[in-house]
């Protein structure tokens, strides 16, 4: 058996042993998915509001709004002393005068006038009683 | 939640009644609670006026007995006269009926113009406090529940005029216990209570007796407020010179002590009645001590408003802020 195999290798010329340098390519084939997914996945939890960078758990706690202070307020009191009624259909016509009620008609269809809504009555308040007053008796 | 207000004319001055809700679900009404008030003043003014003729206090100066019988509201009316000239040592003193119709008192002036008070001012004599009367007839006036009688020295009058507006204000308060808020004024004697108040006191107005303008404005939770002033009951005399009401009791002429007017707060508007009146005949200095330790306002002779005891304030400070910060915000 042994001198077998040193004939054959006697017969097989042998070339001088060589490293062969290994392709680039699966390196940068590799890498470019390793980052591809890691972006992939990163862009994904941002997405979803879990930026690892800021940490996870805390609900936002929304800033309070700054203060605002007025200096100054000019409050203007109306008394409304009378109310005066939205005009009914009737009494629009009534107050147009002839100059509406000559105008052509051009249908014979009686006008749909939608009934006037109820006049809102403002009801004052009470006026405030008269202030109470120490004086010579 | 607001009062039942009822305004109406007795014992010659304008009374008013505030009258909240009752505390308890089955009390009267405000209204009814007013109603009856209005006639207990009523009741009140008829038996103790002096100008009335048929009142028991006219009945009692006019007796010429030495103890007479009195009901119970002419006794506490007569002690309420008593309590005030202890209270002051005599300078408010119930006994000058004589001196007041002397200086032009005699009748009721509800319904007289007064004399103008700048020209009583310009002429009146120098000014000075009031003394009480070295006598002290009033100190020798005594009464007897037991008994139902008052007895007074001869020739001693009463009247009751001086405390009289300050105890019925007290009185009807006192009718009033049950309401959550309310305020008596009799003429300007005025006695606020109820539970509720102190929570929402009365803002009451001190007239300017001068002006007639608001010259302060209290906030009273409870207790009783009283102006005593020269404004009104003055009149011009045929010699030249003014009258008024409230008199020097150690020479029985009108008072002229550099103060117009004195409003006092006290624990009863009868405290307040009787503590504004002995300031106004103490002039400024006695004034102030007499209104220390509850307050009170003096109006002087030139119109000038002091406040006094608890009323005076402390000198607001002046903030300057170096630059107006971006947040404040002006509204026009």
């Amino acid at each position: 058996m042994t001198d077998r195999l040193r004939e054959l290798d006697a017969r097989v010329p042998h070339a001088p042993r060589r490293l062969r340098k290994p392709s680039a390519m699966p390196i940068i084939t590799g890498s470019a998915a390793t980052f591809a997914a890691l972006l992939t996945f990163l862009a994904i939890q941002v997405r979803d509001g879990r930026d690892p960078a800021l940490g996870a758990g805390k609900p936002a706690v929304a800033a309070a709004p700054q203060r605002r202070i007025l200096l100054r307020r000019i409050e203007e009191k109306v008394i409304i002393k009378r109310v005066i009624p939205a005009p009914t259909p009737a009494a629009t016509a009534t107050a147009s005068g002839a100059a509406t009620s000559a105008a052509p008609s051009y249908t014979s269809a009686p006008r749909y006038s939608a009934p006037a809504a109820p006049a809102r009555v403002y009801t004052p308040p009470p006026p405030a009683p008269a202030p109470v007053v120490t004086r010579t008796s | 939640m607001t009062e039942h207000d009822l305004t109406f004319r007795a014992m010659g001055c304008e009374v008013r009644l505030l009258i909240g809700p009752g505390l308890h679900q089955n009390a009267e009404s405000a209204a009814a609670a007013a109603r009856s008030a209005r006639a207990y003043v009523e009741d009140f003014d008829r038996r103790l006026s002096r100008f009335r003729p048929d009142s028991e206090l006219s009945a009692l100066n006019a007796d010429a007995r030495a103890t007479v019988p009195a009901s119970p509201l002419l006794r506490a009316a007569v002690r309420a006269g008593l309590w005030a000239a202890t209270r002051t040592d005599g300078l408010v003193n119930p006994t000058l009926v004589g001196a007041l119709t002397r200086a032009g008192y005699a009748g009721s002036l509800a319904d007289q113009q007064p004399a103008s008070l700048r020209e009583a001012l310009a002429a009146a004599p120098p000014r000075h406090p009031a003394r009480p009367h070295p006598d002290r007839a009033w100190a020798a006036i005594s009464i007897d529940d037991a008994a139902g009688t008052i007895s007074r020295p001869q020739g001693v009058a009463l009247d009751t005029g001086g405390t009289g507006k300050g105890l019925a204000a007290d009185a009807v308060a006192h009718r009033l216990a049950g309401r959550a808020r309310f305020a008596v004024d009799c003429g300007g004697d005025i006695r606020v209570g109820g539970p509720d108040v102190a929570a929402r006191p009365f803002e009451i107005e001190v007239e300017h007796p001068l002006t007639g303008e608001c010259a302060h404005v209290l906030r009273v939770g409870s207790g009783g407020v009283a102006t005593s002033g020269l404004n009104v009951r003055i009149w011009a005399r045929a010699d030249g010179g003014h009258g008024h009401h409230l008199l020097d009791p150690s020479t029985g002429e009108p008072a002229w002590t550099g103060l117009i007017g004195a409003t006092a707060l006290g624990r009863t508007a009868l405290e307040a009645e009787t503590l504004a009146k002995a300031a106004l005949l103490s002039g400024p200095d006695g004034a102030r001590r007499w209104l220390e330790p509850l307050g009170g306002l003096l109006v002087h002779d030139d119109g000038d408003v002091e406040l006094v005891g608890p009323l005076r304030v402390a000198p607001r400070l002046r903030v300057r802020l170096p630059r107006r910060p971006a947040h404040l915000e002006v509204a026009a």
